[in-house]
């Protein structure tokens, strides 16, 4: 138990650091773009790209689990507070397993969208530049795939807790 | 079953998921895939969702939300901010309720370089409240000052919910920005007459500072707000010259925000990466709505039901006003429980053609929207600046207690909402002029 606990702790730093690299490279990259149109009139070649399909990809996807982990993704907790401790814990085992499958198809989806992409060789071409995109569509499948695994961890605790207490 | 049955069940089902408390992102992925298949069939159902979530995310508009997200983080985490407090609370002392006066202020100028509401309460309550404590504020007043002014940052450009309107509804951002700052500058000025007015009527709320503050004192204070001045005259600067576009202008701003932070010493590697992770929470957390509520839009124009609703709502002969009335109170309503972002995301692919068949300006109702959600933000039973504030005092001030200190702020809100909507012209002056 403990064994997989740190691992899905691992997962979750590893996947927000990902995430915080492609922010903090988002900042650095789109601002030398700024300075060198600026300045020497002579903008970075793919910009565009780098920031629409790496580091917005990356930032929105791969630290899903992380966002998880921290149970920080939104939900409404105004009803769910006037119901009783056991109720509400039944029904955080049902919202997780949904949950659970939505980010199971969205990892299915976009892992079949991905090998295509991969397949075709993926590229976006700006200016006189290609820049080979098909990587960033593997950031779906591993961010949403991630998730999965942290909610089925997540419900495994939380009947393992139960059965202990009762 | 019609494809209006469809989307009526499937909604209804969309909200039995939140109410049982799941994650809105999900629940809008997962009811949109559903309804998409029941209606169309599995290939239309498979083939969205492999394209949206790359369209709604791989957006260059979008790209500024997490740059105009570090931005804010980054002044937080490194204190950028703190002088712009002091300064005004010396050169506004002499005034009734002078402190609260300085730390609306204070909130309007953090507006300037944050595009949220809960970063600049968080902020500028840090700072301000302990010394209104201290000068023996009354704490509803101390505190339900801060929770409301905070309300500002989202008004005042850059601003998160107005980028996210701006590319939900497909309105320019640089647009929503000039209309956001009316908005904001009436806001503030609200604060102010109501602080003035509380203390004037009762000056034990507020008792006056006997400190004598000579003119050397009041100009060095002004020389330690050289952060935000530099940072905002970077950013709008940069801005309005047009050396860089409202997408870019986060990124430069972060940059800067940082360079500033290091130049003052107090850039730590803890400061960085906190603002850093926290900002790849809520864009990660933010875009998942996004997408949902992107499958939401097309599944609800494929069925037909966002016509049906609509024409329903329209049909009725209940006219723009009988609309917008309506408009308001949902939202008044849907702000009291919901995270303002998720419920804007969750609303507006029903909400904005009705608003559009209505015949409103779209950038206007942009404006009057993030009044609504603002609104909703430090009103009762959930209120997140509140719940920011109340992590600021602990246990010194109780949240039913800033929940009152709030009501006068909320009446002014209402009167300023009011304002807004009888005098459109307010909002679209200056993206008329200057756009």
């Amino acid at each position: 138990m403990e064994t997989i606990d740190r691992l899905v702790t691992f997962i979750s730093r590893a996947v927000a650091l990902i995430g915080g690299l492609a922010v903090a490279l988002m900042m650095v990259h789109v601002t030398l773009d700024v300075l060198f149109r600026y300045v020497l009139n002579r903008p970075l070649a793919g910009t565009l790209t780098m920031v629409t399909y790496y580091y917005m990809i990356l930032a929105a996807f791969v630290p899903l689990a992380f966002v998880e982990r921290r149970g920080a993704h939104i939900s409404v907790e105004v009803f769910t507070a006037m119901m009783p401790p056991l109720v509400t814990r039944l029904l955080s085992v049902v919202t997780g397993l949904l949950t659970m499958a939505v980010m199971a198809l969205l990892a299915w989806r976009g892992g079949d969208a991905a090998l295509q992409a991969m397949r075709k060789g993926l590229a976006q071409v700006q200016g006189d530049t290609e820049i080979l995109v098909w990587p960033a569509y593997f950031a779906i499948p591993l961010g949403a795939g991630l998730m999965t695994l942290v909610l089925f961890w997540q419900i495994v605790t939380a009947l393992s807790g139960r059965e202990a207490r009762a | 079953m019609t494809g209006v049955d469809i989307g009526l069940i499937a909604l209804a089902v969309l909200f039995i998921l939140i109410a049982i408390r799941m994650p809105i992102g999900p629940a809008l992925i997962g009811v949109s895939f559903c309804g998409l298949w029941a209606l169309m069939g599995w290939r239309v159902a498979w083939g969205a969702l492999g394209v949206i979530p790359y369209q709604f995310s791989a957006s260059w508009i979008l790209s500024s939300v997490p740059m105009f997200l570090l931005l804010g983080f980054i002044a937080y985490h490194t204190g950028l901010t703190q002088g712009l407090f002091r300064a005004a609370r010396l050169w506004l002392s002499a005034l009734p309720g002078g402190l609260a006066i300085a730390a609306v202020f204070g909130a309007s100028g953090f507006a300037a370089v944050s595009g949220s509401s809960v970063a600049c309460s968080a902020t500028m309550g840090r700072i301000a409240i302990p010394e209104m404590l201290n000068a023996r504020y009354h704490p509803e007043l101390a505190t339900g000052t801060l929770a409301a002014a905070g309300t500002i940052g989202a008004l005042i450009p850059p601003s998160i919910i107005l980028i996210l309107y701006g590319i939900v509804a497909q309105v320019p951002v640089g647009g929503l920005f000039l209309g956001g700052i009316a908005a904001g500058l009436l806001t503030a000025l609200g604060y102010i007459i109501v602080i003035l007015l509380r203390v004037w009527h009762n000056p034990s709320l507020a008792p006056s500072i006997h400190a004598e503050v000579t003119r050397a004192e009041r100009l060095a204070a002004l020389s330690d707000t050289w952060p935000v001045i530099l940072l905002a005259i970077g950013i709008f600067g940069g801005l309005f010259s047009g050396v860089f576009t409202p997408t870019e202008a986060g990124a430069v701003g972060a940059a800067l925000a940082v360079l500033i932070a290091a130049l003052k010493g107090t850039l730590t590697r803890r400061a960085f990466a906190d603002a850093v992770i926290e900002t790849v929470q809520t864009t990660s957390a933010l875009i998942v709505i996004g997408i949902g509520a992107s499958l939401l839009t097309r599944f609800l124009a494929l069925s037909g039901t966002g016509d049906a609703l609509t024409g329903a709502i329209l049909g009725l002969d209940a006219g723009p006003v009988a609309v917008i009335v309506g408009v308001v109170v949902l939202y008044l309503i849907l702000g009291m429980f919901l995270e303002p972002i998720g419920a804007m995301l969750l609303t507006l692919p029903i909400v904005l053609p009705l608003i559009d068949g209505a015949g409103f300006s779209l950038l206007w109702f942009g404006i009057i929207l993030t009044k609504l959600l603002e609104i909703g933000m430090i009103t009762p039973p959930i209120g997140m600046n509140v719940f920011v504030i109340k992590g600021v005092v602990g246990d010194l001030v109780s949240t039913s207690a800033i929940f009152r200190g709030i009501a006068w702020f909320l009446a002014m809100d209402m009167v300023i909402l009011l304002v807004l909507i009888l005098w459109p012209d307010l909002v679209l002056f200056l993206p008329t002029v200057l756009g």
